[in-house]
């Protein structure tokens, strides 16, 4: 359903993704490992539309999106919980909730009934400012939020970052959940734990590349990731 | 980078405005304005410039100015001083550059000091003054001013008090009125001499809006007088609030105030019995149907097509003063001209619309060069300033 | 002497609703959009000349205030889409740049439209309200009781609408809000209406009050600034108890101090502040976004 050909993008004259190619479609999981500043966050920028792409395509569904705003993008059926939540701090856990159905109008009370299922600490939270949440408490926000909209391709800038292992597991099985509703998961992780949990297929980008591709237990464990780190 | 561009671009373009000099002709004599054109004081400036103007063309059209036994033209040089003195020094460098010897203006009380050190040492150029009532920016030599001084509003302000024997008045002061605070020790142990108690010296600056703590206090104190002195739109605004917060005593105002100013910032009743005592302004002459001051009036409005501003007349008298001294000393030297310009006579000029009394020696100048322009009182009656003639009373 | 406190107090809150009044909309438009709009000094400037023009056309002042604000509202959409909106990702001094130059243009076009001459537009309410304790006019209890009104109109549109709730949002994170869908060209329009509606009816309030030219913006969007680092950049509420206690500040320096000292008194306030409390009283600590 979503396919990458060719892609770069950057910042200023600098490029940070150079040729990049990629697929995430509903029922394969995919997840994206590199190391630190190899583009990851670009990539899941470029994809929701906060950057301009320099070249290359960007299709959803055979249609190209390469051009389109990120609402229209939202609209289509993209959905990102972003690198460090960026819940809206000062605003209830409902307002947050309420704001990631902004494209549908108000949510109705169904909406709020399934998310609430699949994170029962945000309904316990309801009134509560945002900001003052726990860290694993605001990933649940943001992954909910990003649910709200109700995405086909979801996908999740390393949401195990500065998590505990008990909420890195919360946060897996219900990626693992949503994966099962038929919702495209693209999931960009360092976290090996998570990625195996997760991935039925996995991408190690390297040099702004998609460098090794292949089924996530193969590749997980050939130590293309780790020599990704190594920068070979 | 854009921004910084895009902004560059449109200062720029409010930079071209501004005047540009041609070198001069033999057959001519260069004169150089100065006055603010632009920002908020040009209100004041453009009217002047204006009047300048005018008198420059009428003296053409008759024939220029006979200087010995060879006639010659004027050529005006205007350049804007923004009103503030570093605008003023440029200005007047620019126009020294432009080998400019005779200069009028300018109208700032805070530009003339500026340039007075410079015109002061420089012995190549003749300055006349034709807007400020600041002290001390004239010398008698090369510098002269034909607008009243402040010490000469004062005098109006004791006539004042002497006849009404008011005892007691509260005073507000534009703090930034070089001017106006130059003269407020004087003027404050002239009205303590007349038996006047001072019960507060206040102070504000130009564009201020609130005056209500001020108004506060002075209400507290009831002095029988509330003396304003600065600009017209504040003082009407702290007549309106001291009235509204209960003042019932006498309100005088020092300042130039045409009633259509003033009338677009409080209303005639609010004004009515209001003393003022400045010197008479274009507004005045022309209300008193003085002859040169309704061709002068004509004139203006045929040409710009608005009324003259209450300085405009000064600018024009400024103009024939030095064409007199140039056709008296039958040179353009600066050194004759400045001779003739201390030696002059009111009736040396007859062009002349203000009412300039003589010196005790004759003279329309005195040793500093500063002429004659007595302050008067008038009062606010229905809808513009009477003329109270007979203070005695 | 108590009375006279209570009547310099008195002073002091309607001194300080007008700076409150200019304050809101330029706290909102940074707050929202990260934009320091120097220009809203013009859209003050421009609310209370085009009201001026109104009535002196006939018209009666509510309905010129309100036209005027129309008005000024495109004025601001326009101002947005040729100074701001081009410098989208621009560092902050840019803007500022732009802002400054677009102030100054306007003020030269107010200049030539209606020259430097000072002008009061005629009160639409007249008289003075007296009580045992203190004196205030009605115009000056008109101006306090549209500070209520705005802010209550502001707090409704923020908080009871779909539009205010994605304002509110790109205000807290703006890329969070894009990718919330919510359209950026909306809530800048949005924005840039409210914070011009705000100031043209500050300058109409105003005008009424005090005399209108083309610079008198400059002064009050100073104290403006001064206001939003006393109450905190973007919180609303800062903005009115900034305000507040800028006036009665510089009322009390005035009244009890001296005169000379009165703008002295804010910007020692100012420093003070911004030494103790550098996020102004109602202000989160600023996060690097
Ligand atoms: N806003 C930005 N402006 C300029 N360079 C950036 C910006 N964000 C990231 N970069 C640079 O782009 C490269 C890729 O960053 P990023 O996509 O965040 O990497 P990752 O998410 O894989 O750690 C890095 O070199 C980083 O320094
Ligand atoms: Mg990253």
């Amino acid at each position: 359903m979503l396919e990458i050909s060719d892609l770069r993008a950057g910042y200023g004259r600098m490029a940070v993704l150079h040729g990049l190619d990629l697929t995430a479609m509903p029922g394969r999981p995919t997840v994206v490992m590199g190391a630190n500043g190899v583009g990851k966050t670009t990539l899941c920028r470029a994809i929701t539309g906060l950057i301009p792409v320099w070249s290359g395509g960007i299709r959803l569904d055979g249609h190209d999106i390469t051009c389109l705003s990120p609402a229209q993008r939202v609209r289509r059926g993209i959905a990102l919980v972003p690198e460090g939540r960026q819940v809206f701090p000062d605003m209830t856990v409902r307002d947050n909730l309420r704001l990631g159905a902004y494209l549908r109008g108000e949510p109705g009370p169904s909406d709020l009934e399934q998310v609430e299922a699949l994170f029962p600490i945000l309904a316990d939270r309801r009134r509560q400012t945002a900001g003052l949440l726990s860290g694993g408490e605001q990933q649940m926000l943001a992954l909910a939020r990003a649910l709200m909209s109700r995405p086909r391709l979801l996908i999740l800038d390393e949401p195990s970052q500065g998590l505990a292992p008990k909420a890195v597991a919360q946060v897996a099985e219900a990626v693992q959940r949503i994966s099962e509703s038929g919702v495209a998961i693209l999931l960009v992780e360092q976290n090996m734990t998570l990625a195996e949990t997760v991935g039925e297929w996995a991408v190690v980008l390297q040099g702004g590349r998609a460098e090794v591709e292949g089924p996530a237990s193969t590749v997980l464990k050939s130590g293309a990731v780790e020599a990704s780190y190594l920068g070979h | 980078m854009k921004a910084l561009r895009m902004a560059a671009v449109c200062l720029t373009a409010l930079g071209l405005t501004m005047a540009h000099a041609a070198p001069a002709l033999t057959d001519e004599i260069l004169i150089g304005e100065l006055h603010p054109l632009t920002g908020p004081a040009s209100f004041y400036g453009i009217p002047e410039s204006r009047g300048i103007q005018l008198a420059v063309e009428e003296i053409n059209a008759a024939g220029g100015v006979r200087v010995g036994d060879q006639s010659q033209m004027l050529r005006l040089m205007t350049e804007d001083d923004h009103s503030t003195p570093t605008a003023g020094v440029a200005a007047l460098k620019k126009l020294r550059a432009a080998d400019v010897r005779f200069i009028i203006g300018p109208l700032g009380s805070g530009v003339a000091p500026a340039l007075f050190p410079i015109i002061d040492r420089d012995s190549g150029v003749t300055q006349i003054v034709d807007g400020t009532i600041a002290e001390g920016v004239t010398n008698g030599r090369n510098i002269f001013r034909n607008q009243a001084a402040v010490s000469q509003y004062d005098l109006a302000v004791a006539d004042l008090f002497r006849s009404k024997k008011y005892a007691s008045v509260a005073m507000m002061t534009d703090r930034f009125h070089a001017g106006f605070m130059g003269t407020q020790p004087a003027l404050s142990e002239t009205l303590k001499s007349l038996n006047a108690t001072v019960a507060a010296e206040e102070y504000y600056k130009l564009g201020d809006t609130d005056f209500s703590a001020a108004m506060t206090k002075l209400v507290s104190l009831q002095p029988e007088v509330l003396l304003i002195r600065g600009y017209p739109a504040e003082g009407a605004l702290i007549t309106r609030q001291a009235r509204q917060l209960g003042y019932e005593g006498q309100v005088v105002w020092e300042m130039v105030s045409p009633p259509s100013t003033v009338l677009k910032n409080i209303s005639a009743t609010e004004m009515e019995g209001v003393y003022n005592c400045i010197p008479p302004t274009t507004e005045d002459y022309i209300a008193l149907g003085q002859d040169k001051a309704l061709a002068f009036d004509k004139a203006y409005q045929a040409k710009f097509g608005t009324t003259p501003g209450e300085l405009s007349t000064l600018s024009y008298d400024a103009v024939y003063i030095l064409k007199a001294a140039f056709e008296k000393a039958g040179s353009t030297e600066n050194e004759a001209v400045n001779a003739a310009l201390a030696a002059m006579r009111p009736e040396d000029v007859p062009q002349l619309i203000s009412g300039y009394v003589a010196h005790q020696d004759g003279r329309l100048f005195d040793d500093v060069g500063q002429v004659n322009l007595r302050g008067a009182v008038s009062i606010w009656q229905g809808e513009g300033w009477v003329p109270v003639p007979d203070l005695a009373g | 002497m108590l009375d006279l406190f209570l009547q310099q107090t008195v002073n002091g809150l309607a001194l300080g609703s007008t700076y409150a009044l200019v304050a809101l909309g330029l706290t909102l438009i940074f707050g929202v959009l990260l934009i320091p709009n120097f220009a809203h000094g013009e859209f003050y400037m421009v609310g209370a000349f085009l009201t001026y023009a109104l009535v002196m056309a006939g018209l009666n002042f509510w309905l010129a205030m309100a036209l005027g604000a129309l008005a000024v509202i495109a004025l601001g959409c326009l101002i947005d889409l040729v100074a701001f909106r081009p410098l989208r990702g621009a560092p902050p001094l840019s803007l500022m740049i732009s802002a400054l130059a677009a102030s100054i243009i306007l003020q030269q076009t107010a200049t030539l439209i209606w020259t430097s001459e000072a002008r009061t537009i005629p009160t639409p309410v007249t008289g003075v309200l007296r009580t045992p304790f203190f004196i205030v006019t009605w115009m000056q209890v008109v101006v306090m009781a549209s500070l209520i009104l705005s802010v209550a109109a502001i707090w409704a549109i923020l908080n009871r609408t779909r539009l205010g709730l994605a304002i509110r949002a790109t205000a807290q994170n703006h890329d969070a809000a894009l990718l919330m869908g919510i359209s950026m060209v909306q809530v800048r329009l949005a924005t840039f209406a409210i914070g011009a509606a705000l100031g043209a009816i500050a300058g109409a309030l105003l005008g009424a009050t005090f005399p209108i030219y083309p610079t008198m913006g400059v002064n009050p969007v100073l104290k403006a600034f001064v206001v939003l680092v006393l109450g905190g950049i973007g919180s609303l509420r800062g903005a009115v108890l900034g305000g507040l206690f800028l006036g009665l500040v510089e009322v009390m320096v005035a009244g009890y101090l001296s005169t000379e000292l009165q703008d002295i008194g804010a910007f020692t306030l100012l420093v003070l502040v911004l030494l103790i409390r550098p996020q102004g009283f109602f202000g989160t600590a600023q996060v690097e976004r």
